[in-house]
């Protein structure tokens, strides 16, 4: 059956950095069922433009690894709750980071798309491939969470 | 955030992270009597060890992670690189693939100058916190800023294979090179960022930049004929003329307690500015004919001299320079018969420089008779003007200290986003020793 909504999933991060691959890895690990309703789009880190090229319509979800959350934890907010969320003005914007991002796409839309921020909470950002434990043992929790918004968000 | 302290007579400013650079800095100011007494710009972003990690590496892999230490300019690092090894193993490159690195750095130009001048600089003009913020009063003009980068970043993904860390570069060329059809793509876009960047020097030109004049060593890459990029010789205002490779000759590195990253210095110990006004403001006569147009018509070329805070004007022009260089390119463009040329390894001492859009990135390597490499020594931009960055806020200081506290902090941080600076390229050195007393 056909979903009610197209979905974007803007999948964030590094393979190379550690924790920064878990929304990679997560994207990997979906289901083929559930990769059916949604457009996986792998945009390493997420730029104003990921965000404006949404179509109208279609529904949004940033998947990324996090600070500012216990490691392993896996957290899903509307992208609403994100903007409201920036705090003092950031250390660095040669790339913003994802909360300023969707607030700038918000006004340079007029609105946000519809849509969540799906993240876990990163420990190691180290170069390399290897995982944190914290990540290593809820990666399946995280997959199980983004795979359940896609589902609820093409659901309509 | 920012907090004061006045005491008996000594005021201090200490700005703990500051807004809108890339990375992690803070800006310290002793001021005891309207005199001050220590202007520091701390970097304590963690260094990263790239020297290290290139250790017992074949040029090629040298190429792929020297690309990871700047996620705005790793094409001005891959380059640096390539070059490097070029020259020490004599490498002839292919016309065509010249000219295709060079749109390759035009694209990374115009990327970066389009992010700092709007995202970051323009905030400070027109008096806002954020490009969010700005956003909301200014739609149209963020909109042109993401049209420009979106350009910048299609160039460097058609060439570079993606538009961070870019994976096609090699020693000798590419690993692959774009049919002439996907070249000529470019064209409208080009010619749209072209007119783009026109009008950024237009807007720029209406800014109110703060009164601060001083006469600053320049350092930049000149060559006989074009706007110096990736080939010609080190230059500065004050006649140091040394090789691409010769970067030792007329500088060095040295190590400043409290900061990570290294200071560069003339050999005789003078700090010098890098980066776009003082490429401009060198080798104004060799900016593409449309960016000369612009740049007299603006009049700003004095001020681009003379004063930091009008680096944005200076980016602007480099802005036309780049977009119209590229559409030149582009339009000329013949796919090369091979996209790089082989070579052979060698042992021995090499060194290549060229202009990031902060100003000259400099790599040297040591490499063994296995062709891999034994010691390397990567010099980035904002270590270099580090000295510079601190000089100006010392002088620039006591023109603030009678302005609102926080008044005089947006002042400060915005003469130091004047030069662009990118921490996080400048913590990549090996060693941190401190002597103390």
């Amino acid at each position: 059956m056909a979903p009610a909504r197209s979905v974007r999933v803007l999948i964030c991060g590094e393979r190379l950095r550690g924790d920064d691959g878990a929304a990679i890895l997560a994207a990997e690990a979906l289901d083929g069922a559930t990769r059916a309703l949604a457009e996986i789009v792998h945009v390493g880190q997420l730029a104003v433009e990921s965000l404006l090229d949404v179509p109208e319509g279609t529904a949004v979800i940033v998947a990324d690894a996090a600070v500012g959350v216990a490691p392993g934890t896996v957290v899903t907010l509307p992208l609403e709750d994100v903007v409201r969320r920036i705090g003092a003005a950031p250390a660095s914007s040669h790339a913003l980071p994802p909360d300023q991002v969707i607030a700038l796409a918000g006004e340079l839309r007029g609105g946000l798309p519809h849509g969540s921020f799906v993240g876990i909470g990163a420990e190691r950002l180290e170069f390399g491939e290897e995982l944190s434990a914290a990540v290593e043992s809820s990666l399946a929790g995280f997959t199980a969470t983004l795979a359940d918004e896609i589902r609820r968000l093409a659901a309509g | 955030m920012a907090k004061a302290e006045v005491a008996t007579g000594e005021h201090n400013f200490e700005v703990v992270g500051i807004a809108r650079v890339e990375g992690e800095g803070t800006l310290r100011l002793r001021i005891t009597a309207g005199e001050v007494r220590e202007a520091r710009l701390s970097i304590f972003e963690a260094p990263r060890y790239f020297e290290k990690l290139v250790v017992g590496r074949t040029p090629n892999e040298v190429v792929d992670i020297v690309a990871r230490i700047c996620g705005i300019c790793p094409v001005a690092y891959q380059m640096g690189a390539s070059m490097a090894f070029e020259h020490l193993f004599e490498v002839e490159i292919d016309p065509q693939v010249r000219a295709l690195r060079k749109l390759f750095y035009w694209g990374e130009w115009i990327e970066s100058h389009a992010l700092h001048v709007y995202m970051l600089h323009a905030p400070d003009f027109l008096g806002y916190e954020s490009a969010i913020a700005m956003a909301r009063d200014h739609k149209p003009v963020v909109e042109q800023a993401l049209r420009l980068k979106r350009t910048g970043n299609e160039i460097m993904k058609l060439i570079g294979g993606r538009a961070i860390h870019p994976v096609s570069m090699r020693v000798g060329g590419f690993s692959k090179t774009p049919p002439r059809a996907q070249v000529e793509a470019l064209h409208e876009p080009l010619t749209e960022a072209l007119a783009l960047s026109q009008a950024t020097l237009k807007l720029v030109a209406t800014f109110k930049a703060p009164e601060f004049e001083r006469d600053p060593l320049y350092v930049a890459i000149k060559h006989p004929i074009e706007y110096g990029l990736n080939e010609g010789r080190i230059v500065s205002s004050d006649g140091i003329d040394v090789p691409l490779w010769g970067w030792r000759e007329a500088f060095h590195e040295e190590q400043h307690e409290g900061t990570n990253a290294l200071h560069a210095r003339t050999t005789d110990g003078r700090t010098y500015m890098l980066g776009p006004s003082a490429r401009v403001t060198l080798n104004s006569d060799q900016l593409h004919p449309l960016a000369q147009a612009a740049l007299q018509a603006s009049g700003l070329a004095p001020q681009i001299a003379r004063n930091p805070y009008w680096a944005i004007a200076a980016r602007s022009v480099e802005l036309i320079h780049a977009s119209a260089s590229a559409l030149d390119i582009v339009d000329s463009y013949q796919e090369p018969a091979r996209p790089f040329t082989p070579w052979t390894p060698r042992g021995g001492e090499t060194g290549w420089g060229t202009e990031a859009p902060r100003g000259i990135c400099w790599h040297h390597y040591d490499v063994d008779e296995n062709g891999r490499v034994a010691a390397a020594q990567i010099i980035a931009p904002t270590g270099q003007n580090q000295g510079m960055i601190e000089r100006d806020l010392a002088e620039f200081a006591p023109q603030v200290l009678s302005l609102p506290h926080a008044e005089a902090t947006v002042r400060l941080e915005q003469l130091i986003r004047s030069y662009d600076p990118c921490i996080s390229c400048a913590t990549h050195f090996l060693n941190l020793e401190i002597d103390r007393d």
